[in-house]
């Protein structure tokens, strides 16, 4: 075996091993299994880093696994993989961290470690795809091994937001594999290409590969929480804060988005999609899910449920991106995979800390928190404003290219969706960093203090959310560096429009 | 001095540490031993960019390949002068703030505040490049909102929700402005964005954009109301460098943003003076009914930016005269930050006991002599300022200017009669006399900046045309000074002795601060009502505590 097959393996082995090992794993052995979480964490992304090298310089690595009779499984490292895989690798080491500090002592923790890993497997599964029906396998594995996550804290309301979850998702999935099939029989081959592998058939069968676009979008859509497909993710929100993090940030609704970029890149390609008239449509639900995500985010006074609206805005600009049919366009929404990662697993692990050790759900219960909590609340304000759209900060650099894209795409009026977006991020984040830092302890409804003991969380807690609040800004900041993320989808975008 | 800073000055670095300043200034707050020095080193932190401002040679410029899309930082001759105020502004309102009231804990705050705005302030006047302007200009903006809330009472409150709405709604508004023009121009340097050949289409729509993006901070009618409330809000060296420095960040806006000199937009430029003109005259309308002099100095802005931005709008009519033009308009921002940075000093020494007549005197005097100088009394920098901008106009070949010729004497007169409303509201009366006195950092920096706002303009080197001064102090010009004033004051005086209820019931001919705000306020309570409903009733039923 050459390193070519040998990493992806590894990437995909170093969270899977782990995973077998927790649940074969005594439960009490908790530091035996945290080592084995963060060692397998830090092995993926040692490897990931020298993949991404590799990528770069346009090495090949690529797996094949016998699967169906002439449709082996393939993993296959191409630059957009990478970019999802580094993703995943980091906030996944992050997350683990933040976990083993935020569960200290809490019942359950070898099925919550043990499917965690596994969740992050089938990430770096779907990352890894080199067609479209290993895409599906990992995508229907995420799926299952999420719901446990979902359902962890055993209360019906819990058990009841993960079967949604799984109603949902699932029937996502067998619109999906409709789709899958259909696909096959009318083009005989589902391997993802830069520009997409559709190009030949339009002619003699547009209407038909028109109606199995819309029927993956719509497969995709579902975790990727498209209007009106998005209702699962709100009630998700009862799963622990790490799973939240890890859900909005990289695993599922980033899955979801990273299909839509699959679809519409790599099986359609972004210009003949463009030119079958398919993007339009797509434009206007991912315009209308980001306004209607913040409009439902204004009337939320459950920090998580606002945050998860959040999601469900931020994370269309990625598909928005997309359907432009502008290059400029469509690396704002690619880079936006990244960035929009970052920022909100720092709002989760805020929202999460906050929880812990103040015992603050709601928006209302914040006041004054930011002098009790100021290193949790800067990070907050930070990850905010980014979202946002303010500058140094990485929302900017997406929203940017997003602008001028809508721009060079003569789409004017998405850039009054933008603007619209804008407005409303503000209207609900604004009012929680005013509450946080000036608003005044000691006044809730008569009640003494809500939190008067509150302190300043535990460096577990603490340490992650700096760090992606310090990288959301680093990102913007050095937003042309070598090494950033816009760099790296400008290589994508070069080599998805063949520039 | 100049070699030496035209040599370290082409590193980008030297210009983001002379930014960065401020701000790092502002993280030693973060450390306990050192938070107590920093509202001592708060008003040097502007030192590096007055002497920049003051020394550096025109035309200095630095690319910052790494910083954010590609910055560039640089000094042309508008960067000097709003590089100069701005700075200047910052360093004595800084040295107004040292009195005792700013220095407690809630004081640390401010001041934390107080830097990181100066730092947004001073980053966008030398940036140019869209990206890095946006990026300063937000970090002013959201930090100011600090400073407007800093006494946290109700009506503060209800003023910090006013300036952060209407700045948020001028940030993204600026955001589409600049993608656009970007985009048209494939890139995001000011300087070759303008050169760029970009079609008069997409020149207009940016320039409307602009307008209304840029239009919240400087105070353009239907975009004024949250003035009047946050700079009756801010303490006082917060209004004065709102007043004097911030409100500026619209100015250097447009004038980097905008085709002036190379593309005429007849249209657009109209727009632009019409909306001056209505500022001009409803800013005095509306401001002489307000009770709060604080409040009648915001709406003096406001007709004062109009003034301005009706003179961008001639000069976006008439592209062959804009070295001129722009040599009368920054001088006219100079004389009009520093005098209305002084008035707000002024205003807030007139809020403290004297410890003596004399010094009664003093403040008296200092509420004066910049209202007579913002009226364009003779002498002052107003009277220079108001000649260069007159003749600037006539001169052009735009529609408006027999209009602006005729109307702006009249606004003259209305800009005298604010002056008149703000002395008398202000005035310290006879029983202010204490030993609890106004600190001396206060009266000092006050005195400073009213001595400044006088001398600047006149020593400021090419002063609109060569012979401005000499014009200025000419007969001529000396009663075309005098007579809006005299006129202002005898309307005043005939006003109060004739009009019944003027004398007997002031309080009934006022208008709340913030105009229309009141309005939109009140319908949009309405309009929460009515779909806000639902909302409300179904987030009044608990919710289970997620965690």
């Amino acid at each position: 075996m050459t390193a070519s097959v040998l990493m992806p393996l590894i990437v995909l082995l170093s969270s899977l091993v782990p995973a077998v090992l927790i649940f074969l794993l005594p439960a009490d052995r908790h530091w035996l299994r945290g080592a084995m979480s963060l060692g397998g964490a830090t092995l993926k992304l040692a490897i990931v880093a020298i993949m991404l090298w590799g990528v770069f310089h346009e090495q090949t690595y690529r797996l094949t696994i016998p699967f169906l009779p002439g449709l082996p499984l393939t993993l296959h490292a191409d630059a957009l993989s990478m970019f999802l895989i580094t993703l995943s690798a980091l906030l996944w080491l992050f997350t683990t961290i933040y976990a083993i500090g935020y569960l200290d002592n809490a019942p359950h923790r070898r099925r919550f470690f043990g499917f965690f890993s596994l969740c992050v497997s089938a990430t770096v599964g779907i990352a890894l795809a080199g067609d479209l029906l290993t895409f599906l396998v990992f995508y229907e594995l995420l799926t299952l091994t999420t719901y446990p996550l979902v359902a962890h804290r055993g209360s019906a309301k819990a058990l009841q937001a993960a079967r949604t979850y799984l109603t949902y998702t699932l029937g996502g999935g067998a619109v999906l594999l409709l789709a899958t099939v259909w696909l096959y029989h009318v083009a005989g081959t589902l391997a993802f290409r830069e520009q997409g592998f559709l190009n030949g058939l339009v002619a003699e069968q547009g209407p038909t590969l028109t109606v199995i676009f819309f029927l993956l979008i719509a497969g995709f859509g579902v975790k990727a929480a498209l209007v009106p497909l998005h209702g699962w993710l709100p009630k998700a929100m009862v799963a622990p804060a790490p799973v939240s993090a890890l859900l909005h940030a990289v695993a599922v609704v980033k899955a979801g988005a990273f299909g839509i970029v699959r679809v519409v890149s790599d099986v359609y390609g972004i210009e003949t999609s463009d030119q079958m008239g398919l993007l339009l449509p797509l434009t206007l639900a991912a315009s209308f899910t980001i306004v209607y995500g913040s409009v439902r985010a204004l009337a939320q006074d459950d920090l998580k449920r606002r945050l998860a609206y959040s999601t469900v805005s931020q994370v269309s600009y990625i598909a928005l991106g997309l359907s432009l049919g502008s290059p400029i366009a469509a690396l704002g929404g690619i880079v936006h995979l990244v960035h929009q990662g970052v920022m909100k697993i720092t709002l989760f692990f805020c929202a999460g800390n906050l929880a812990e050790s103040a015992g603050i759900y709601r928006v209302s219960q914040m006041r004054g928190i930011g002098r009790r909590m100021p290193w949790t609340m800067a990070a907050f304000t930070v990850a905010a404003f980014g979202m946002i759209g303010i500058p140094p900060l990485a929302g900017f650099v997406s929203k940017w290219h997003l602008g001028v894209g809508a721009a060079a795409a003569n789409q004017g009026w998405v850039i009054a969706v933008l603007v619209t977006s804008g407005l409303l991020n503000a209207a609900y984040f604004l009012p929680i960093i005013h509450t946080a830092w000036f608003a005044v302890e000691n006044s809730v409804n008569g009640k003494s203090d809500d939190h008067k003991d509150a302190a300043e969380a535990k460096w577990p807690l603490l340490a992650p959310a700096l760090f992606t609040a310090a990288l959301s800004m680093i990102i913007g900041l050095f937003a042309t560096a070598d090494a950033s993320p816009l760099t790296w989808a400008t290589l994508i975008m070069r080599r998805e429009f063949g520039l | 001095m100049s070699d030496f800073l035209a040599n370290i000055l082409s590193h980008g670095g030297v210009w983001l540490l002379v930014i960065a300043l401020p701000m790092t200034v502002a993280a030693l707050a973060t450390i306990r031993g050192a938070r107590r020095y920093v509202p001592l080193l708060a008003p040097w932190a502007t030192l590096p960019a007055l002497v920049v401002a003051l020394w550096a040679p025109a035309g200095v410029v630095a690319d910052v390949p790494w910083f954010l899309l590609g910055a560039q930082f640089g000094l042309d001759e508008t960067g000097r002068v709003f590089l100069f105020l701005t700075a200047t502004i910052w360093f004595i309102g800084g040295v107004y703030a040292q009195s005792r009231s700013f220095r407690d804990h809630a004081g640390t705050h401010f001041f934390v505040l107080f830097l990181l705005t100066m730092a947004g302030n001073l980053g966008l006047v030398v940036s140019l490049d869209m990206a890095s302007f946006y990026m300063w200009f937000a970090v002013m903006t959201f930090a100011s909102y600090g400073l407007v809330i800093h006494s946290r009472s109700p009506s503060v409150m209800r003023a910090g929700r006013v300036y952060i709405a209407m700045a948020v709604i001028g940030e993204v508004v600026l955001f589409a402005a600049m993608v656009v023009l970007a985009q048209s121009a494939g890139t995001a340097n000011f300087e070759q964005a303008q050169l760029a050949g970009v079609s008069p289409d997409r020149w207009r729509l940016v320039s409307v954009l602009s307008l209304l993006g840029l239009g919240v901070k400087a105070g353009v009618i239907g975009l004024h109301m949250w003035m009047p409330l946050s700079y009756r809000a801010a303490p006082t060296p917060a209004a004065a460098v709102m007043s004097g420095a911030m409100i500026n960040a619209a100015l250097i806006g447009w004038l980097r943003l905008l085709p002036f000199g190379q593309v005429e937009l007849p249209v657009v430029g109209g727009l632009f003076t019409g909306l001056g003109l209505l500022a001009a005259f409803a800013g005095v309308f509306i401001g002489l009914m307000q009770r709060h002099p604080k409040a009648v100095l915001a709406y003096s802005s406001v007709s004062q930016m109009g003034t301005m931005v009706a003179a961008l709008g001639v000069a976006l009519q008439s592209a062959g005269r804009w070295q001129f033009a722009l040599g009368a308009v920054l001088i006219y921002a100079l004389h009009h930050a520093l005098a209305k940075a002084a008035l707000f000093l002024a205003q807030g020494l007139s809020e403290q006991a004297v410890p003596s007549r004399a010094s009664r005197w003093l403040t008296q005097l200092a509420l004066v002599m910049p209202a007579l100088s913002l009226a364009g009394a003779p002498w002052t920098s107003g009277a220079l300022a108001k000649a260069g901008l007159k003749s600037e106009i006539a001169l052009s070949s735009s529609v408006w200017s027999d209009w602006l010729i005729t109307l702006l004497p009249i606004a003259a007169v209305g800009t005298v009669l604010l002056m008149v409303r703000f002395v008398c509201l202000s005035w310290p009366g006879k029983a202010a006399i204490s030993q609890q006195a106004a600190p001396l950092p206060a009266a000092i920096s006050a005195c400073v900046m009213v001595t400044l706002s006088y001398s600047t303009v006149w020593l400021w080197p090419n002063a609109g045309p060569a012979n401005a001064a000499e014009v200025a102090s000419s007969p001529k010009a000396l009663w075309a000074g005098a007579y809006p004033v005299l006129a202002g004051i005898a309307i005043a005086w005939l006003g109060v002795k004739t009009i019944k209820p003027v004398r007997l019931a002031p309080n009934r001919l006022t208008l709340p601060a913030g105009d229309i705000v009141v309005l939109i306020e009140k319908a949009g309570k309405r309009l929460f009502r009515l779909i806000g409903k639902q909302a409300i009733n179904r987030s009044a039923t608990p919710r289970q505590p997620l965690a």
